[in-house]
Parts: C-alpha cells; structure tokens; sequence
C-alpha cells in the first residue's frame, strides 16, 4: 500500500536467456485513472449521463413543437427550492474534495469523516429533490408539458438517490468495518461521482426553472 | 506456451483460486469470464432458435395466398417477438457473449474487470427473454412491431399489456448491454497485456471497445423512451399524445436515434470476427491495420449521425431528408475501405478455404448486397416507393445475417477449440455453411421481387393473382432449408462436444495471444502474463520471450497496466464468486416486472435491490476500523 515500492524492472531469474519481469513489488491500490473502479464509475456516468441527456433532449423537443410552454393556465415551477438545492450543492463540493484528498493521503479518520458529513448532505439533496417534484406546480399526466418536468427530475432523482444510497452505505461500512485498503480509492471515486451529481443537478434544475421563463 | 516460472504446485494453486465452485450454486454464483460468456451465447442462441421457429411459421403462414394456418392476431404477435427477439435477445447479446469470452483472452488477461457485475448481466438479460416469451405463451406477446410506434403502441390504440412486456423486456436487454460494455471497456483499457498498446491491439478487441461505446450512447436512450412508452400507458403521461402536447414523432427519434446504431452495434463486432478469422486463413496479418480501426470508429460516429433516414416518410423538412440521405451514403465510404483491405489481405494471402473462410467469402458477397439496397434506401424517393414493403425485410436480412449472423458463425467455428478443446466437423460445416448460404438467399431474394409488385410487410395473408405467389413461395423454402442448415450445425456440435478432434492449443495456426495457452482455456486463462512485443503475437513469440510473474496464486489477482503505454502499474485483487449478483439479478427481475402493473414496484422493488447490492459489495474479509486507522497512520509515517 503506502510500503517501500520496488519498480518493474527485468529481473535476473532463473533463465537468464528470457526477460522475467517480477510483479510482486507493485502496490495493490491505485486512485484516478490507475484504479479499475474509477472505469467503472467513468462508464456508469456516461450512462446516467445519456440517460438524463435523453430527458432533457425530450423535454426541449417537446417544448419546441408547443407553441406555449408551459401551456396556458399553468403556474411556472417555484424557484426557491431549485435554488437552495443549487446552493446545497455547490457547497457540498468542498467536503467532497476533502473526502478525496484525505482518501489519498491514507487519512482513515478523516475520510470516514467526511463520508459521514457527505452522506448527511446527500439525504439533504434528496429531501429537496423530492420538494423539487411537489415545487413544480404541475402533475404529470396532466400535459406532455408536465410529464417532461417530471421526466427530466425524476431521471436525475434516480441518479441521485442511487449516488446517495451507495454513500450512506459506504459510511456505514467506514464505521463498522470491515475495512480495506481498497476502500481509500473507493472513496476518491465516490467524489468523482458527487461531482458529475452536482453539475447534472444544477444543470436539470437550471432547465425546469428557468426555460418555462424564457 | 508452457509456465515456465511457475512449479506445478502454483499451477494446482492457481487452479484452486480461479476455479468455478462446484454444484448448481457455484455454477450460478460463477465470477468467470468463459463461464458466464458460454452460458450468455447458448441462451443466445436458444432464443435465436426460438426466433427463428416462429419466423418459420410465419414463412408458412405465407407459402401461398388466403391461407389460414395462423391467425392475424396470432401473426402480429410472431412477427413482433420474431424481429424484438433477434434484436435485443440474439444479435447484441450473442456478441457482447463473445467479446466477453474472448477479450481477457485477446489481450492477456485472467478475467473481465468486474465479474460479478458480469453474472448480474447475465441473469438480467435471462429474465428479460423469459418475459418475453412468458408473455407470448400466455397471449401477451407483443404485437406492435420491433419498433413499437405509438400511437399504435398507446394506451389507445393497444390495451391490455402485451406492450408493456415489450417495453419493459427493453429495460433488461438494455441493462445488461450496458453492464457489459463497462466491462469490456474498463478490461481493454485497463488490463492488457504489457506491450499490448493500441497499435498492437487485435482488431476484435478494438471492435468490440467501439461496440461498447456505442452501446453506451445507444442503449440508455431506448430505456428512457421504453420507460416514457410504458409511463404514458401506466400513469397517463403525455409524451407521445398529441392530443395534450406530445408527439409520435418523438418516440421515433428516440427509437431510431439508438436504433440505428443498434444495426452497427451488430454488425461492428461482426467485422473484428473477420479481421480475427482472416489471418490463420490465409496465413498473414489483416492488410491496413491502422485503416481498419479508422474505418471502425468512422462507422460507430456516422452510426449516430443517419437515424432519420427511417423517418424519410414521416414529412421531416427536405433539408433534414437531404443531410440524413448524404450521412446515410456516406458510411458507404469507411465499410469500403474495410472490404478493400480484407480482399488485399486474402489477395496477398495464401488461403486455405476452411469453414471459417467460407463464412468470411459468403460475407463479402451477401453483405454487398445488402450493402447496395442499403445505398439505395439512402435516396429518399426509392425509400419513399418502397418504405413498408418487403424490400425492407430483404435489406436488413441480407445485412443482419450476411453481415452479422455469417461472421459470427465463422468465429464460433473458428473458437471452438479453444473453449471447448474439440473442433468442429469440417464435413459437417461445410454441409450446414452451404445449406445455410442457399437457404438465406433463397428466402430473402425473392423478397425483393415481392416488394416490387407492391407488398407490403406485416400483412399476414394476401389474395391470388397479386405475382405474389411465386416469390412467397421460394422463400417459405428458403427458409425451410435455413432449418435444415441449423439442425446440421446443431448435429456438428453435439458431435464434436461428444467425440471431435482434439484440437491442441493452436489447430489453425492462428496468430492472437489465445492460441498461445492450452484448449479448452485454463480458469485463470493465463498462468504467467506474456508481454507482447508485435502485431502478431502468438507468430513471433519464441522460448525467450519475456513474461511477467508475481501474481499471487492464492488470491485471484490481476495485473493492471497504464492505459497509452501498457506499462505494469498495480497488483489488483478480484472479488471471487458470490449469490449475491444473482439474488440482485432476481430483485432487479421483481422490479421491472412488477413495473408492468404498477409504479409503486419502483420504491419497493429498489429496497429488495439495495439489499442485493449491499450483500454483494459488502467485504467478507477486513480490518475493524479503529485497528486499521493506526495500522495505516503508522505506515504512513514510515512510507513518509
């Protein structure tokens, strides 16, 4: 892990005709791009990342053939909740970054720590997500107007929810062990991830709040 | 190639920790790659089969005119599952099936990079063809088509909930295409061989990478839009009724936006088979290497970029038909390019016309023609004439079973050996090749007769007189020769499982790393990881070539290397088999199909998922937290 690192280099086995390379001396983790969980996540994002793409590409196609949009009669969504979520959001990236720096420094205390305070504001932006869906101030089945507001916050509340759960869970788990070694990298992807969260929430909640004012 | 730093005592070791658990439960509970790979192809192509029965039936149906054999209700519903089936549970599957087989071995690994999520794919995409079919034995089979425009797909025009099971088998197939385009990815990227870099990469494992991505920018559209068709039929949303501000139009961008890419989503992996066969069979390295993938990653852009071209008919604006007729044309360009360079590989080759160099010749020809009708439906007034008439059908089965169904029949017969240790009857196979070649052409050219004198598809009986007859008729018997084709095939490998000829690690004198480790592969695929040092590794290895060692042969370790250089970077332990990715699978299962009834399965099916994941990630081994935060802080100190 954090012990002396040999190098990969050729060593003089046995046949000295054949180059043997030895990897016992390699570390067992790595962060970023060294770590195989940090593809996975990579791969994970571009799918929630299509998907709410799909949202909101449906939701601006729909709003492009409606020649009111909302239709009449129906009350803009509220801008309060989006913009404390917003807030709640942009401050929750410093934590997460702490969360990644103290992961990678092998800062157990600390990045426990920070999991704990993460998966807190995560059930925060939950909470205000699901106040997001009531502030919309339509229901869905009554206009594609409306089934497009909730296609575009439920797509990101599945996103966040799934992110959220797997927090609370991994703090949990920081807590009652048992711990690895692989969990310091665990941490750092799970940062990775809260940001892709963050940018996706404020981006959906930036199109329900403010296109229907355009 | 022998295990030269290893004693026989590591090899037994190494077998011990890569093995399969024995018993019904270890065998679902499998981490390993081939084990889950073969399962995934079998049930492949037992759907396949099942397609295929009902296409037969269908072509019965239609032998000749007025005929009553089956029912028009029972006719939509063959022909929706026939064509849903080949799509979403035979042609993706079966192929994301056999890049999971084979790229760990392509490129010198012992496993895929998650391998549970790999089992949870798996039994996913089981239980998406078992709703399929359960839906269609119990009279709920899906009747609106593969691609299930509303608004005859709406809750008005079709009741009841054979267009939810379509809607929702989707969600499964699309989930597990998913998981296994992240595998693939994050393998290819991450565990190669040292040595193996991009230059040196086998053009299957490239294809199948684009494939992946593809399927990643593909696939979670046509989930969202099949969730948004099951929500408007469930819950009275609006987004395909014009009535309240929808539109029907939309489901067909959507639909088509991942549904053209779906085709090369096919068809990609299909082109690395050939530039995998190509090789052993005439005996030299693929001609263009660096063109080939060019071309591949041109066609996965341009994949993306010519979905309207289904949509000529629909009264899209003129300058959007004329972008969408030249994108269409011009895909035409980066295939050729791929012809080209294959034919300078056999032109400078020397071949040996084995079974799987049929396949590859039988290809050029068949997908040329598909190709060509392909071009002509790029023009918008010949697509405008012939649009929902069989010369569709025709087009895509030339394309699908030339350029899909021909290729991946070559590479099953070319990988035999190596999964199995046996090969094919070569008797046998040329048998099945030439019945099948026959049989294809003979169903499916005539088809273009009949959409000439004007029929349409979809229809299921026609009246006398129409010129119809003749055309129907040879290709009911086309495809009676098709099942001829399958049954000898199937006999083949009954056969050759039983009692067929050893094939020893290499039987074609192939030129990729597979070749290079014992027949049927070893559980931890490779007992020292080689480094590769050219193109055309398993030609220009010797006794001297180097290998890696180090790697634990008591934990199931993997030796992960740096994406651009493929230089050895970390010792990364896999997680060994469990039930828990196929107690999740199940939960998944209870979700999704409760989610045909009610919405209310989303809240409560997600606890029993959680569940699942929580079993799955949570660590059997550790230390407690307090006595690992001081081990750590005093290493840190010490590494410091």
């Amino acid at each position: 892990m954090t012990g002396p690192v040999r190098h990969f280099t050729p060593s003089p086995a046995a046949e000295p005709s054949r180059r043997v390379y030895d990897a016992s001396g390699l570390p067992t983790v790595g962060f970023g791009p060294k770590s195989i969980m940090w593809w996975g996540v990579l791969g994970f994002m571009l799918i929630e990342g299509t998907t709410i793409g799909t949202a909101v590409g449906s939701y601006l196609y729909l709003s492009g053939i409606e020649p009111q949009w909302p239709p009449p009669r129906t009350a803009y969504p509220g801008l309060l909740v989006p913009s404390l979520k917003v807030l709640v959001l942009l401050a929750s990236v410093l934590p997460s970054v702490l969360a990644d720096k103290a992961a990678r420094r092998f800062d157990f205390r600390g990045m426990r720590r920070l999991e704990t305070i993460m998966a807190v504001i995560g059930l925060v932006v939950v909470a205000l997500q699901f106040l997001e869906l009531r502030n919309a101030n339509i229901h869905w089945d009554a206009h594609a107007y409306g089934s497009a507001v909730w296609l575009v916050l439920i797509a990101y509340f599945l996103l966040l929810a799934t992110d959220v759960a797997e927090t609370v869970v991994f703090a949990v788990l920081l807590h009652r062990g048992p711990v690895q070694e692989s969990h310091f990298p665990d941490a750092s992807d799970n940062s990775v991830y809260w940001f892709f969260s963050v940018v996706t929430g404020i981006l959906t909640s930036a199109l329900v709040a403010l296109v229907p004012r355009l | 190639m022998s295990a030269p730093a290893l004693t026989q005592r590591d090899l037994l070791e190494l077998k011990r920790t890569w093995d399969t658990p024995r018993g019904f439960w270890g065998w679902v509970s499998s981490v390993d790659h081939k084990v889950v790979a073969i399962r995934y192809v079998v049930t492949a192509f037992v759907f396949f089969l099942l397609a295929g029965a009902l296409a037969l039936l269908m072509r019965i149906q239609l032998a000749g005119p007025e005929n009553h054999f089956l029912s028009p209700d029972l006719y939509n519903q063959f022909f929706t599952t026939h064509g849903t089936t080949m799509m979403f549970l035979f042609a993706v599957p079966v192929m994301e099936a056999v890049g999971l087989y084979m790229v760990p071995l392509l490129i010198g690994t012992r496993n895929v990079a998650f391998p549970r999520l790999n089992n949870f794919g798996y039994w996913v995409y089981l239980m998406g063809g078992v709703l399929m079919f359960a839906g269609l034995f119990s009279n709920t089979g899906p009747d609106t088509g593969w691609f299930s425009y509303v608004p005859l797909a709406g809750p008005e025009f079709s009741p009841g909930k054979r267009v939810d099971v379509w809607a929702q088998m989707i969600t499964f197939t699309e989930i597990a295409a998913l998981v296994s385009a992240v595998e693939i990815i994050a393998t290819v990227f991450k565990q190669r061989a040292p040595g193996m870099t991009f230059r040196r990469l086998p053009l299957f494992v490239w294809a199948m990478v684009i494939t992946s991505f593809m399927v990643i920018f593909a696939m979670p559209v046509v989930a969202t839009a099949s969730q948004m068709l099951a929500m408007d039929r469930l819950i009275d949303t609006q987004f395909f009724n014009p009535a309240e501000g929808g539109s029907a139009i939309l489901w067909q961008h959507l639909f088509w936006f991942f549904g053209h890419p779906e085709v090369y989503i096919i068809f990609i992996p299909a082109l690395g088979m050939i530039s995998a066969i190509l090789p052993a069979m005439v005996r030299r390295p693929v001609f263009g290497h660096r063109a080939l993938v060019i071309s591949m990653i041109a066609v996965g852009f341009l994949s993306f970029a010519l979905w309207a071209h289904h949509m000529f008919a629909t009264g899209l604006p003129e300058g959007a038909n004329m972008l969408f007729a030249l994108t269409s044309g011009a895909i035409a360009v980066p295939t050729g390019i791929q012809i080209f360079c294959w034919i300078a590989t056999i032109w400078s080759g020397r071949p040996r016309f084995q079974v799987p160099f049929l396949y590859v010749l039988a290809f050029f020809f068949l997908f040329i023609i598909g190709g060509m009708t392909g071009l002509l439906l790029a023009a918008v007034p010949v697509d405008l004439q012939v649009t929902d008439t069989y010369f569709l059908p025709a087009h895509i089965h030339y394309v699908l079973i030339g350029g899909a169904v021909f290729p991946l029949l070559g590479a099953i017969t070319f990988w035999f050996p190596k999964a199995t240790g046996r090969l094919l009857d070569e008797r046998l196979g040329r048998w099945s090749f030439w019945l099948l070649f026959i049989g294809v052409n003979l169903t499916f050219f005539p088809m273009h007769v009949s959409a000439l004198l004007g029929m349409p598809r979809r229809v299921y009986t026609y009246l006398p007189g129409l010129g119809w007859t003749l055309p129907n008729a040879l290709s009911t018997l086309g495809s009676m020769v098709i099942a001829v084709a399958l049954l000898v095939l199937l006999v083949n490998v009954a056969r050759s499982l039983a009692a067929g000829q050893v094939a020893g690690d290499d039987p074609w004198h192939a030129d990729s790393l597979e070749w290079t480790i014992p027949s049927p592969a070893p559980s931890y695929n490779y007992a020292v990881i080689p480094v590769v040092e050219g193109i055309a590794p398993a030609w220009e290895r010797s006794e001297s070539s180097p290998y890696v060692t180090g790697l634990s042969t008591t934990v199931r370790e993997v030796l992960l290397t740096s994406v651009e250089d493929v230089e050895p970077e970390s010792r990364h332990e896999q997680p060994g088999p469990t039930i828990w990715p196929f107690v999740a699978a199940m939960a998944t299962t209870g979700l999704i199909y409760g989610l045909i009834f009610t919405v209310w399965a989303v809240p409560i099916g997600a606890v029993f998922v959680t569940i699942g994941l929580i079993g799955w990630a949570w660590p059997r081994r550790g230390h407690s937290p307090d006595e690992f935060a001081e081990h750590v802080a005093a290493i840190t100190v010490e590494g410091a």
